[in-house]
């Protein structure tokens, strides 16, 4: 394997695995102070007990979580060190916000949630609590906005003499409206995985008749709070899938393995096989208008096809070889204003000629073979975007399902007494991880060829490295986040068996002890 | 008494984990992250790598 394919290989692998605790994180983060604050404000123990059960839950997730994040820190300047060059003006400052967010912030709040039960009033601790939780949201926030930058990249421009893309508006980087869809979508999907794990947990042990008040109430919380978060995820989709479509047309073409542009507004193909081999869909089903109504919010905007858009590609790739010619003479004379103002006016598309780097060095001189080469390397792997969507937004509508029904029995007080509903409420609770991963390989595999969106290409990012040392590397990450994976399994299921009793230490309060006022 | 005897046991595992830690991640860094393992990635290195050799 090469050099481009073993470092891919490896981000996607820890990203993947880190985004097991991601979710989970937020999602319990949230919750927990939902039930601290109930805790408070009726001084009922019970609630007090349970945020401190779930909070124990929360820490050994909060732990595997930092520590599979932090190696994909040190991959930025490993593996990908012309990555790092070219966009460390503008994605480095967020990523190291985001890692401040995380260890210092977050991490201190953890510090005081888990030690300062006895040691702080009620409404300290409590406020500890929210703390806790928007830290974590706010650590996801800084994150997003670099993700985003990689989706969209606003708020910048490229300078001939450092040969990197710098910062020309923050806001713009701030505000990125991709970065923002994103950042809601992906929370609310944290939090629709927090309460499936909490649903899962409580009907695992109501199913047993253990700890039957905590479990109860438990899935209360999580029954609304999961309703509220799995509607807000998909109409949060929605919009990110609204600015994928203004700005990441391909991605959108992709998904819908959509080919050629179809009149407005364009259908929604539930089912087909897509062929990448005849550029077609086989055995389609279509929903009609509905594509065009999520991608453009009118009725008479086409949305572009993929072979279309290769057209597109074709002519940005021809602008682009203009202004990598510009760039390369430039070096030799850096005073020339006549080439600094041709590569000015054509450096939008410098990032499209830095695509026949795969097919030859001397870019001025591509071939039409080639630069066609190139525009179709412009299309990502359109199977796998078509049924991870699917699949995705498939899981997203069940769990409101699910949600809505648990919320139902919650309200008529019979949760306890259905039986099959339990059971299917403690087999979901691998589905949300599914569902976050896939929304993963969307956003980032459909970015594809591309690291930086019209930027630059993902095989330009990499480091000029051996081959072997990232193989190396890898396998040790394979090893050490496979012996994570078994601690997690096993403390995970060690304190879920003990229960609450066994994991506080006591025995849960009953339901309407009252905690002295202090 | 307990506490008395607890306290600097305490001390002395605190005081064997931060050193096994540092030494863990001194090997880590020479092994993995020291100089020699840096690939150089400055202006004229980049300009080399998307334009070519004779573009530093």
């Amino acid at each position: 394997m090469d050099i481009e394919i073993l470092s891919r290989l490896q981000f996607a692998i820890t990203a993947l695995y880190h985004f097991l605790f991601v979710p989970l994180t937020l999602g319990l983060s949230i919750l927990l102070g939902i039930m601290e604050t109930v805790y408070v404000m009726t001084g009922r123990a019970i609630w007090r007990d349970m945020t401190k059960f779930w909070g124990a839950l929360f820490g050994i997730n909060f732990a595997m979580g930092v520590a599979t994040g932090i190696t994909m820190e040190f991959q930025f300047g490993m593996n990908w060190a012309y990555y790092s060059h070219y966009v460390g003006d503008v994605f480095g400052a967020p990523l190291a916000i985001e890692g401040m967010m995380a260890f210092f912030l977050e991490a201190t709040f953890v510090g005081l949630f888990f030690f300062g039960w006895n040691r702080m009033s009620k409404v300290a601790h409590l406020t500890v609590t929210w703390a806790l939780g928007i830290a974590t949201n706010l650590s996801a926030l800084w994150i997003l906005i670099a993700n985003g930058w990689m989706q969209f990249p606003a708020g910048a421009r490229f300078n001939a003499d450092t040969m990197r893309m710098e910062v020309s508006n923050f806001m713009e980087v701030l505000f990125n409206p991709v970065a923002q869809a994103k950042f809601v979508h992906t929370v609310s999907a944290g939090y629709v995985v927090g309460s499936v794990f909490v649903l899962a947990i409580s009907a695992y042990y109501l199913l047993r008749q253990r700890h039957v008040e905590l479990a109860r109430r438990s899935m209360t919380v999580a029954a609304s709070f999961g309703l509220a978060s799995a509607l807000s995820v998909v109409v949060l989709g929605d919009e990110s899938g609204y600015t994928a479509g203004l700005n990441q047309k391909m991605k959108i073409a992709a998904i819908e393995a959509m080919w050629n542009t179809e009149p407005a507004p364009a259908s929604f193909t539930v089912f087909g096989i897509p062929d990448l081999k005849t550029h077609t869909t086989n055995y389609e089903v279509k929903v009609p208008w509905v594509l065009g109504l999520i991608a453009t919010r009118t009725a008479d905007t086409p949305v572009p096809g993929i072979n279309n858009l290769v057209e597109v590609a074709k002519q940005r790739i021809k602008n682009g070889i203009v202004a990598y010619d510009a760039l390369a003479k430039l070096k030799a004379d850096r005073g020339n204003a006549a080439l600094r103002k041709t590569l000015d006016a054509h450096v939008d598309d410098l990032g499209y000629a830095l695509l026949l780097k795969r097919f030859r060095p001397d870019v001025q001189n591509a071939t039409q073979a080639q630069i066609d080469a190139a525009a179709n390397s412009t299309i990502p792997n359109v199977p796998a975007l078509f049924w991870s969507f699917r699949f995705m937004v498939g899981l997203g509508f069940y769990f409101i399902a699910l949600f809505a029904l648990a919320f139902y029995l919650s309200a008529k007080r019979r949760l306890d007494t259905h039986r099959v509903f339990l059971r299917v409420c403690l087999w979901t609770l691998p589905l949300p991880w599914i569902a976050a991963e896939l929304g993963w390989v969307v956003a980032e595999y459909g970015r594809q060829p591309w690291v930086i969106e019209g930027v630059l290409p993902t095989a330009l990012g990499v480091s000029s490295t051996a081959p072997g040392n990232v193989l190396f590397s890898l396998l040790g990450f394979l090893i050490f986040y496979s012996s994570l994976l078994v601690a997690d399994i096993f403390l995970m299921t060690k304190y879920i068996r003990l229960g609450p009793d066994g994991t506080l230490g006591h025995a849960v309060a009953a339901p309407f002890a009252r905690v002295p006022a202090e | 008494m307990t506490q008395a005897v607890r306290r600097p046991r305490y001390w002395r595992e605190i005081a064997i984990l931060l050193v096994a830690k540092l030494l863990a991640l001194t090997c880590l860094y020479f092994l993995f992250f020291g100089p020699s393992h840096r690939p150089l990635a400055d202006s004229a290195a980049v300009s080399a790598h998307i334009l070519g050799a004779s573009h530093p």
